[in-house]
């Protein structure tokens, strides 16, 4: 009784021991908890990359040219100018239960894709289709419009096969996988563990046994578990230490290892919402003017990540579109004027408002530069509102905001994807514009089947929306990813995608440079 | 108390000077010839602290002054610690001297309703309510109700506990003593007997109730801002500023100051009030 | 066990109490469960409040939920779609409870011999003792969590910074919030054992010549132990509060880090649960302490 120091420590030791899983080849620090393993469910960066291993598209894209590869699929033609698409299944796929795995698998699951009861956030992505047919190892898919980036849709998790005891809603998704790994163990708020899965298509070509993804919320936590050797992958890592990491990649380099810290280009934007519903944003000119007044080469620079200011709003290194890129130094005396033309001048009169942001150090940095620059060269006012992230994202919705920080990143490389988020009555939308010739342009652009005309009519949309839109772009996201140097390959691509099964290990912990 | 002589009263008089130093801090800052706390310069970022010129402690993240910072902080965690102690104490001191001095049934309840609250995890509790203020906090705004003044009262609702048991003890004591008896024959209200005979014959023990107190909700403030529902940003408090630079603590950036200084602020006036509770206590013999 | 059995039923009542009140909380919030930076078309939105019986009037939903709290059972999780709350908080409470009784004997184990030895030899290490205890009481758990982390994890490179995989990740976390803890301890077993040493019995004891090592075991530290026992009741409530820091910054997958978590997101079922949990947990660890206090130390039975 008057000695319970014995049996608590026997309690802490087989606590502690129940919550020790033995070291992954691979440990990924994944940030956030994935809410689902769904393929069709999933729509954050951290689920998708845990489901990207577990479920594999008819295609996957090649991580430098962003065109599609076959992956499931064999081949694959189109018909009547890229309206329907006609592809091939590999022989012989199995699910990782040895199941076998045929295009009715595909239909089926696109068939849940775009049922409502689903609930899948990308439902959109098989609008307009008209028939689904599967034979064997045959899919034959339809629209109503052509669909010339199909075939690189099908490359993202969305578009992939979900297992059929998932369909029937009678197993948990992630056990039963189609790609390179399968679950083996998962540990809410702690870590996803998965294994090779020996099924797959390629299995001979993968060279990992077994990967853990933690959930390492913060960056600095996931900096320094793989400084101190504990991770092998940090998807981000704060702004704060970019300038020390670069010191470091330089030291590596003098010494001959392998690179650890590489930023590159990322296909995401980073720009703020304005609510046009809300005078005085809803005149033009003051949106113009909020915009010119901002130096962004400045901003993006001052953040110190290496983002690269953002002239537009989709980012550069679209296959084959080149975005109408407006001056992004910003030009104080004209947005002067036109503040003065829309009868604030001088920011007399202008009313205080608010930019909301949810919690985040970047979103705060952003915010506060803001709010010195336009004091500074419009003389008007605005009010911080750090949000917590529903409440965030509640407010965006209905409208309860003047300004919002705001990102959207590829889901696919196509300009389409970023556009027709600002089309009329979009769900995603959420700034109150609507302009007709905007939408026409859209229309047009989803009719055309000449790939080349189809991104002339989006760029032309995209000039409109930087013209009187609702949106000011600030800059584009620039990876910011940690690789171990032990790490022989590891294929990632400009949209975040990872392509796991092909991920090697050296041999030494810390392995030269050849 | 005899038994504690030079030792002790040494230990006081250096709570009270270290005290001293942050609270004269905090109450001169807005005089005292430092940059705008809030003033972003990202041109000098993470400076390490220069001693003897322009950013003596260094800056922050975003090229901030960290004494600045500091100051400003000092305000708002004190202010935070003095208004959320007397909330406390104005809440615990009528409801432990209503149970004291009214004894039977009533103490009984109230004493019954205050042992249910204790078993509550009120940390907890009033986590829970910060979080879903926030939501109302345009409302709140509306009749004047600010994230601060939502604080010090959530703080204050974590704290009164001990002080009305305290103030239930004292009010039995003075009770025994026959003050309230002899105030009620006299023909004064139970207000009047709280307010003019119990409250002066109670401030001993509630000075040390205070001196308790006050550094307990300087830590709260700390935690919960650290959770990041306490004080936000342009705001700052030690606990914000100490949540940041460990937050940003790792091997690569050294920027050591960013948690150690406003970790030594706390912690230096944590431990001034620690000792200055203590000494009051040894002299009050109470508390 | 009258005193016994009335505790008992208060602590249901609490449990009742809470899990009322943070129902209603949490239904009347604003901003649903749903949200997701792509919009939910509403026919999926209310599939999906259809599932989680969102659609019900709230008395129905109340009884609902109080009929699973019966059964240990607080429903599917609202962020973690297909998750038990039961599951996650079975997953979350080892590693909670490995952080909170390490710290607590350590707390035991570092607070106990200095108080005791403090009271015993007084002099310099009584000073020491006290100065150590002060100190350490005016440090903020994240504080020495930093100062560990950056000694032992960046400096020697002995401990991980964080994450979870053996008792060696648990280290430095039960540390860093044991040690506050542990000052407290030393400072109420040094005054409790300095009360008891000056009591008539132990005199009487002495001048029967019986050695000093039995007087304090037999006599002293038997009785000595009482305040400490019962002051773990509020220090479990205090490890609580600092564990849900701790969690933070070690980024453990405990209690601690789903409740703050659940309450920013709005999992309101998983809030929930994990609310009632913690009131449960504390008034049990509250009546633990107070039934040992009593077997210890046999005078307070007739107190009840």
């Amino acid at each position: 009784m008057d000695r319970p120091g014995p049996r608590l420590v026997g309690w802490l030791l087989a606590a502690a021991c129940a919550c020790a899983p033995p070291a992954a080849d691979l440990v990924v620090a994944n940030n956030a908890d994935p809410a689902s393993l769904d393929p069709q469910l999933v729509s954050d960066a951290p689920a998708g990359r845990v489901v990207s291993a577990l479920y594999r598209g008819l295609t996957r894209l090649d991580s430098v040219r962003l065109t599609p590869l076959p992956e499931l699929a064999r081949c694959w033609r189109s018909e009547d100018a890229g309206r329907t698409w006609i592809f091939e299944l590999r022989p012989h796929l199995t699910w990782s239960d040895g199941t076998p795995l045929t295009a009715t698998d595909f239909a089926a699951s696109w068939r849940r894709l775009v049922d409502p009861a689903t609930g899948a956030p990308y439902r959109s992505w098989l609008d307009g289709l008209v028939r689904l047919e599967a034979e064997d190892r045959r899919l034959l898919v339809s629209f109503d419009r052509p669909q010339p980036t199909f075939p690189a849709m099908c490359a993202f998790h969305a578009l992939a096969a979900v297992p059929p005891g998932v369909r029937s809603g009678r197993q948990e998704a992630g056990w039963v996988a189609s790609g390179p790994f399968r679950l083996e163990a998962r540990r809410i708020r702690d870590r996803v563990r998965l294994v090779a899965n020996p099924r797959y298509w390629d299995a001979d070509a993968v060279r990992l046994q077994s990967i853990d993804f933690l959930v390492v919320e913060s960056q600095f936590t996931a900096l320094n578990l793989f400084l101190t050797g504990q991770a092998d992958y940090v998807p981000e890592v704060p702004a704060l230490a970019v300038p020390a990491l670069l010191r470091r990649e330089e030291e590596r380099r003098r010494r001959g290892l392998r690179p650890e810290f590489a930023p590159a280009p990322f296909l995401a934007t980073y720009f703020l919402r304005l609510n046009v519903t809300r005078p005085p944003l809803d005149d033009p000119r003051v949106r113009r003017a909020l915009a010119l007044a901002v130096d962004r080469a400045r901003l993006a620079a001052t953040l110190g990540g290496g983002q690269p200011p953002a002239g537009s709003f989709v980012p550069p290194g679209m296959p084959g579109y080149r975005p109408p890129a407006e001056p992004v130094a910003g030009d104080p005396e004209a947005a002067r004027r036109l503040l003065a033309e829309a009868g604030f001048p001088g920011g007399a009169g202008f009313p205080v408002f608010t930019l909301s942001y949810n919690s985040a150090e970047i979103h705060r940095d952003v915010a506060e530069a803001l709010q010195a620059v336009w004091r500074r060269v419009l003389g008007i006012r605005l009010r911080l509102e750090n949000q917590e992230w529903k409440v965030f994202l509640d407010g965006q919705r209905r409208l309860a905001y003047d300004l919002s920080r705001s990102s959207w990143i590829a889901d696919f490389p196509d300009p389409a994807n970023f556009l027709e988020v600002f089309r009329s009555g979009e769900p995603n939308n959420r700034t109150g514009w609507s302009d007709p010739e905007y939408d026409r342009l859209l229309d047009r652009a989803r009719e055309e089947s000449d790939p080349r005309r189809r991104l002339e009519l989006l760029a032309r949309a995209e000039e409109i929306l930087l013209a009187r839109g609702p949106i000011l772009p600030l800059f584009f996201y620039a990876s910011h990813d940690l690789v171990a140097g032990r790490l022989r390959d590891f294929p990632r691509s400009p949209i975040g995608w990872i392509d796991w099964g092909r991920v090697g290990i050296g041999d030494g912990p810390e392995e030269a440079m050849e | 108390m005899s038994r504690k002589s030079g030792r002790g009263r040494k230990a006081g008089l250096l709570g009270l000077v270290l005290a001293g130093i942050f609270a004269l801090l905090a109450v001169a800052g807005p005089w005292l010839p430092l940059p705008d706390p809030a003033a972003v310069d990202l041109g000098s970022r993470l400076e390490p602290p220069h001693w003897t010129e322009a950013p003596i402690l260094g800056t922050d993240a975003k090229g901030r002054d960290l004494l600045a910072r500091l100051v400003a902080g000092s305000r708002v965690s004190w202010t935070v610690g003095l208004l959320g102690s007397l909330v406390a104490l104005a809440v615990g001191v009528p409801w432990g001297a209503a149970a004291g001095l009214a004894g039977g049934r009533l103490d009984r309840w109230l004493m019954r309703i205050a042992d249910g609250l204790e078993s509550l995890p009120l940390v907890v509790v009033v986590l829970f309510l910060l979080s879903l203020l926030g939501e109302y906090r345009a409302e709140l705004a509306a009749v004047g109700i600010g994230r601060l003044q939502v604080f010090y009262l959530a703080v204050g609702l974590l704290f009164w506990l001990p002080t009305a048991r305290v103030a239930r003890a004292e009010a039995q004591r003075l009770r025994a003593a026959g003050f309230a008896a002899a105030a009620a024959a006299a023909g004064a209200g139970p207000v009047r007997i709280f307010l003019r005979h119990l409250l002066p014959n109670m401030a001993p023990a509630l000075l040390v109730m205070l001196g308790v107190t006050v550094p307990r909700v300087i830590l709260m403030e700390a935690f919960l801002s650290f959770l990041g529902l306490g004080v936000e940003p342009p705001a700052v408090s030690w606990g914000l500023l100490a949540a940041d630079g460990l937050a940003a603590l790792n091997p690569l950036v050294g920027c050591w100051w960013l948690l150690a200084f406003p970790a030594a602020a706390l912690s230096l006036s944590l431990l001034g009030l620690h000792l200055i509770a203590d000494d009051l206590r040894d002299r009050l013999g109470r508390g | 066990m009258k005193p016994l059995l009335r505790r008992l039923l208060a602590w249901v009542v609490v449990v009742l109490a809470v899990h009322a009140c943070a129902f209603l909380l949490l239904r009347t919030a604003r901003g649903g469960p749903f949200d997701a930076e792509r919009e939910l078309p509403p026919e999926i939105e209310r599939a999906l409040r259809a599932e989680y019986h969102l659609d019900e009037p709230l008395p129905r939903q109340y009884l609902r939920s109080l009929g699973g709290l019966l059964h240990g059972d607080f429903g599917p999780s609202m962020r973690y779609r297909g998750v038990a709350v039961r599951d996650l908080l079975l997953q979350g409470l080892p590693v909670s409870l490995a952080v909170g009784l390490g710290a607590l004997v350590l707390a035991l184990a570092l607070g106990l011999p200095a108080g005791t030895l403090a009271a015993r030899r007084r002099g310099r290490f009584d000073a020491a003792v006290l100065a150590a205890s002060t100190l350490a009481l005016a440090l903020p758990g994240f504080v020495l969590a930093g100062a560990f982390v950056a000694l032992f994890s960046f400096r020697l490179g002995w401990l991980p910074p964080a994450g979870l995989g053996g008792p060696r990740h648990l280290l430095l976390p039960a540390l860093s919030l044991g040690l506050p803890c542990a000052a407290q301890v030393a400072r109420l077993a040094r005054s409790s054992v300095l009360e008891v040493l000056a009591s008539p019995a132990v005199r009487a004891a002495r001048a029967a010549g019986l050695p000093e090592g039995r007087i304090l075991r037999r006599h002293v530290l038997r009785r000595a132990l009482g305040p400490v026992i019962a002051f773990l009741g509020p220090a479990a409530a205090g490890l609580l509060t600092g564990s849900l820091v701790i969690e933070q910054v070690f980024a453990l997958p405990g209690l601690g880090a789903h409740f703050v978590q659940a309450a920013l997101n709005r999992d309101y079922t998983l809030a929930l649960g994990a609310t009632v949990l913690y009131t449960a947990l504390l008034g049990l660890l509250s009546l633990a302490a107070d039934l040992a206090r009593r077997a210890l130390d046999p005078r307070l039975e007739a107190v009840g």
